[in-house]
C-alpha cells in the first residue's frame, strides 16, 4: 500500500452519496466505491479492496459499528482504516463511536472541497498501525 | 409530537445559476452563500459538477420537505431531519442544515415548543431554497 487510492463510502443519503464522490473522485481524484447500506459495504468489500472506509453512523439496515464490526471480521478489512461521518461530535459521542475500533471520526457536513485532503491523516494512521502490527 | 404545519412560502425569493456561479435574491440561506465554499482556482470542469449537484439537490428540497410535513411517526421525522442535515452543509445550505439539526436536536428531546420553533425556522429556509433556474 503505497499511497491512498480506493475508498468504499457507506452512506444511506443519495445526495450525500453524491457529495462524497464529487469530493473524492472530482476534487481528490481517488477511485471510489458508493454503497447504500452496511449489508451493501459488506458485499462489495472483498472486490474493492479499499484503503479506507468512509461510514455513516445512523443507517437504517446496519448501524455504523454495526457494520464495522462485521467488516472486521472480513480476512480482507483486516487493519483498513475505518473513519466514522456523523454529526453527533459530542465529546463523550465521538469517545464511544471511537471505541468501536474506528480510526477516527468527520463530521457532517463536510467541505466537499477538502475531504480528500481531511481523511488522508487516518489513512496514514492506520498504515502506520498495520505495519507496527504486522 | 408531530410536525408542525408549514408556513406560507416566502415571496419574492429566486435564485439561479449565471456563468457557473450561483446568484440568489433570497438574503436567507440562499445559494448566494455557496460560492464561498468552492475555491477560486477550482478547474472549470469542476465548478461546473458542483454546481449541478447543487441544483439537483435543491431540487430534491420539496421532496424532503414531504418527508418532514408528512411523518407520522417522531422516528420518521427524526430521520428526515438528520438526513437533511447531514446533507444540506455539504452543499453550501449551511443555516438550512443548521435548522434542520436543530429540529432533530428537539425532536429527539421531545421538545415540542422547540421543535415547533425550530421547523417554522426551517421551513421558512427550504423556502427560500427553491430554486428557479434562470
Amino acid at each position: 500500500m503505497t499511497d491512498l487510492k480506493r475508498v468504499m463510502c457507506v452512506e444511506d443519503d443519495p445526495d450525500i452519496r453524491m457529495i462524497l464522490e464529487f469530493s473524492l473522485v472530482n476534487v481528490g481524484g481517488l477511485e471510489v466505491c458508493c454503497c447504500a447500506g452496511g449489508r451493501d459495504a459488506l458485499a462489495q468489500a472483498p472486490n474493492f479492496r479499499p484503503d479506507l472506509v468512509l461510514l455513516d453512523v445512523m443507517m437504517p439496515d446496519l448501524s455504523g459499528p454495526e457494520t464495522l464490526t462485521a467488516l472486521r471480521e472480513l480476512p480482507e478489512m483486516q487493519g483498513v482504516p475505518v473513519v466514522f461521518m456523523t454529526a453527533k461530535a459530542m465529546p463523550d459521542e465521538v469517545e464511544q463511536l471511537l471505541q468501536h475500533g474506528a480510526t477516527g471520526l468527520i463530521v457532517k457536513p463536510f467541505d466537499p472541497m477538502t475531504l480528500a485532503r481531511d481523511i488522508r491523516p487516518y489513512w496514514e494512521h492506520g498504515r502506520g498501525a498495520g505495519a507496527g502490527a504486522g | 409530537m408531530g410536525a408542525a404545519p408549514a408556513p406560507a412560502p416566502a415571496e419574492g425569493v429566486s435564485a439561479g445559476v449565471d456563468d457557473g456561479r450561483f446568484t440568489a435574491d433570497s438574503p436567507a440561506d440562499s445559494p448566494a452563500d455557496i460560492p464561498g465554499n468552492i475555491p477560486a482556482d477550482l478547474p472549470a470542469a469542476q465548478r461546473a459538477a458542483f454546481v449541478q449537484l447543487q441544483r439537483r439537490f435543491q431540487c430534491g428540497l420539496p421532496a424532503r420537505r414531504l418527508a418532514i410535513t408528512g411523518a407520522t411517526s417522531d422516528g420518521a421525522l427524526q430521520s428526515a431531519l438528520h438526513r437533511l442535515a447531514g446533507a444540506a452543509g455539504g452543499y453550501g445550505f449551511t443555516a438550512l442544515g443548521a435548522a434542520a439539526r436543530e429540529a432533530e436536536r428537539c425532536c429527539a428531546a421531545a421538545d415540542a415548543p422547540g421543535l415547533a420553533a425550530a421547523l417554522h425556522t426551517l421551513y421558512g429556509l427550504l423556502d427560500a431554497a427553491q430554486v428557479t433556474v434562470r
